[in-house]
């Protein structure tokens, strides 16, 4: 009996030290974040996983330079929006710095889900005053500055230039219009004897390019007074051509297919994000360059950023704004062009040309990223993604030949009025 | 004397209670907090316009009504209803249809059973990305393996082509976890059928068909009953693992496959808007509960009980 009531002690004390053990925080750490040893940790989050070289590492770069220790919680790209508003929603603090996009910026200030820096800014070294315009549009009329641009990423024309060769056609330049850019893609492509496609002239837009496409057709895409989606003419000539180009095989109709056409050879041209830029490198096995987006009526391409902004509830919001400083400083706007491939939204930072990724070694037009930063503007990532993904959707259903452009376009714009302004 | 066991027996029929009661506690805990508490806050939210950042102002029934005028809240209901109501047919046809054949006596049964069953193991967003690989135009195995049979360079757009996309996702439905589990239950069922039944039939000289129509069916109905009931909740409320990584979010190609579950993530997750999202929500729980009611109501003219 004795024996038994010993063993339940012992089980009772082992469940209590084993609770009290869960309740603890790691390691050296108290609730805050800051560490028993006096110094600090910071932690962000991005979408991201961080570069493996700790040379091309921001984060740790910025331990370094501050003392400060940076955390980093990558949340995955598909969640990413969603997964902040949440923590915004609870008042979580385990990220003192949120890495937050266009969309959603205005909304958690808004929602006081982030702070303004404009105190932290005025005894700092960051350059607000030499931002590009397109980004300090963006930020006038949220009533401060609530986030400051981590870079400003555009979308271009990546080609195959074996391709071109064999064909004998030019290399695209910074000056190709849309009807240039159509008229290669039906040289460059290439049939089976049975009338499939062997080698596609260009891909099919993505969810980011198919409003470059609609922009350049003249549509303002999107509205910053009013928030809203705006598409018409525009959007039914370029989907209209979207659906030519895939009916004649031109380039590859929507699909399941989750392959990378053009890296892997099977079409001459694409337009993507210039962060693609770091991600081929040096491992195509195959020779390319890259140009603007072609200019159909207007030069347009949409450009992309992420914001560092400071959790309203963190417990460390002088150490969170020591680390941006650095992110936004010389040294870590330079690490991070290099490491993506993603110029600087500060100009005299962006000039100097960090972001000409070493190991893209057949690019020889770097101009093209200038020439596309000029030519971008802040346009659908502006707006829910909901509303964006929505209207692709209506404009595949076209390009297959379920709709027409003209009930994709209406559809994609009726569903827009729906939701934005909720 | 008799007051004082009456007063012993009613004390000793409280404490039954009690001790009936306190048995069903940690499951009425669960069920208040984790069930009842979340359909009554699901209601509330509703009737606000909260966002995922948490800012919310009541609204009355205005997302009820935006819904109703909305076009493609329903075309969501049409795909809902057609996706429910098939899926229920095919996965409880084909789940039958596998239970009798893994009935008949023969050699490596249990190998048989362990293959037919393994595939419904597999978690259905891993099992939805393989079918999409393998349902894929360009490069997918499907369309390579019948280019390999017939000798023609075959490019079928399964999932996004509106007249094979259904073909595809109801075929991806025979492996899923709930189909397996169907065939299982339906398996026992009919190894619960008495045989001397099925030897009365053969010496009257009853066809196969005539033993499955006359016997079979009828001794398994009720299991064919809560089997059906499973798999239209299943598709209503499961349906969103499988189709998402399938045709995403937008229910591709033209909203053909958009089931109000994918169109509730939608409105919560991408457009942030939770309150509109809630309503739907409430509408999705309407609907479960008509097909619950329906199928037992049709069953009572159809279920076979021996007792």
């Amino acid at each position: 009996m004795r024996r038994k009531k010993l063993w339940g002690l012992l089980f009772l004390t082992a469940a209590a030290v084993g609770m009290l053990a869960g309740c603890s925080t790691k390691g050296g750490e108290t609730a805050g974040g800051a560490k028993k040893d006096g110094g600090q940790k910071v932690t962000i989050a991005v979408w991201n996983e961080p570069n493996k070289d700790d040379a091309l590492n921001m984060y740790a770069q910025a331990e370094k330079a501050t003392g400060i220790k940076v955390e980093v919680t990558v949340i995955p790209e598909s969640d990413y929006s969603s997964k902040l508003n949440q923590m915004v929603s609870t008042g979580d603090n385990s990220a003192d710095i949120y890495v937050i996009w266009e969309n959603d910026i205005a909304n958690f200030a808004k929602a006081k889900g982030i702070i303004p820096m404009d105190d932290y800014l005025k005894n700092s070294s960051v350059k607000t005053g030499d931002f590009i315009d397109a980004v300090s549009t963006l930020s006038a009329g949220l009533g401060g500055t609530y986030g400051l641009p981590w870079c400003a990423a555009t979308e271009l024309l990546f080609y195959n230039k074996d391709m071109f060769d064999a064909a004998g056609i030019s290399y695209p330049d910074n000056n190709w219009s849309y009807e240039d850019y159509k008229s290669a893609a039906e040289k460059l492509t290439q049939k089976a004897a049975d009338g499939t496609t062997k080698q596609y002239g260009c891909t099919l837009p993505n969810t980011q390019t198919w409003w470059a496409g609609i922009g350049g057709a003249g549509d303002q895409v999107y509205d910053p007074s009013k928030g809203q989606l705006v598409i018409g003419d525009g959007a039914v000539s370029f989907v209209s051509d979207v659906a030519a180009m895939a009916k004649n095989g031109v380039m590859p109709e929507p699909s399941s297919d989750t392959a990378d056409l053009f890296a892997s050879g099977k079409a001459a041209m694409s337009w993507q994000g210039s962060w693609n830029i770091g991600t081929y490198g040096s491992s195509l096995p195959f020779q390319w360059d890259i140009a603007t987006i072609p200019t159909d009526k207007v030069k347009y391409n949409t450009l992309h950023t992420g914001f560092y902004s400071i959790n309203a509830k963190s417990k460390n919001k002088d150490a969170a704004f020591k680390v941006i400083e650095y992110l936004m400083g010389e040294e870590g706007q330079a690490i991070n062009s290099k490491s993506s491939g993603n110029p600087s939204a500060i100009k005299s930072i962006a000039e100097k040309g960090a972001w000409k990724v070493e190991s893209a070694t057949t690019i020889k037009n770097w101009d093209a990223m200038t020439d596309s930063l000029k030519a971008g503007v802040f346009g659908y990532t502006c707006l829910p993604s909901g509303v964006t993904n929505n209207a692709v959707s209506e404009f595949n259903a076209a390009v297959l030949g379920q709709k027409t452009p003209e009930e994709a376009v209406k559809k994609a714009d009726a569903y827009a009025r729906e939701t934005i302004g909720y | 004397m008799e007051k004082q066991s009456s007063k012993t027996a009613k004390k000793k029929k409280l404490m039954n209670h009690l001790t009936a009661y306190a048995f069903c506690a940690p499951w009425m805990i669960g069920f208040v907090c984790f069930t009842l508490f979340p359909i009554a806050f699901l209601f509330a939210v509703s009737l606000t316009n909260r966002k995922l950042n948490g800012v919310s102002r009541f609204i009355g029934l205005t997302n009820y009504v935006t819904m109703f005028q909305s076009a493609t809240f329903w075309n969501s209901i049409r795909v809902t209803l057609f996706f429910t109501i098939v899926m229920m047919i095919v996965t409880t046809v084909w789940a039958v249809v596998m239970a009798l054949l893994l009935n008949y006596r023969q050699r490596l049964n249990g190998l048989f059973q362990f293959c037919y069953f393994l595939p419904s193991v597999i978690p259905t967003v891993a099992l939805a990305y393989t079918f999409r690989t393998i349902f894929g135009k360009e490069a997918g195995l499907l369309n390579g393996i019948i280019s390999a049979l017939t000798g023609k360079n075959v490019m079928i757009n399964w999932l996004y082509d509106s007249r094979t996309v259904y073909l595809a996702l109801f075929f991806i439905t025979l492996f899923t976890y709930n189909t397996g589990q169907m065939m299982l239950i339906f398996r026992s069922g009919l190894n619960d059928v008495p045989r001397e039944l099925y030897e009365a039939c053969e010496i009257d000289g009853a066809s196969p068909l005539k033993k499955f129509v006359g016997i079979t069916l009828p001794m398994i109905s009720p299991i064919i009953l809560f089997n059906a009931v499973m798999g239209c909740i299943s598709a209503l409320n499961g349906s969103f693992a499988l189709l998402y990584p399938l045709t995403g979010e937008n229910g591709d190609p033209n909203g053909m496959s958009q089931v109000l579950s994918l169109l509730i993530y939608k409105e919560a997750f991408s457009n942030m808007k939770v309150g509109y999202a809630c309503a739907m929500s409430v509408i999705l729980f309407l609907i479960a509960c008509c097909f619950g009611i329906g199928i037992f109501a049709i069953s009572k003219k159809i279920v076979y009980y021996e007792n």
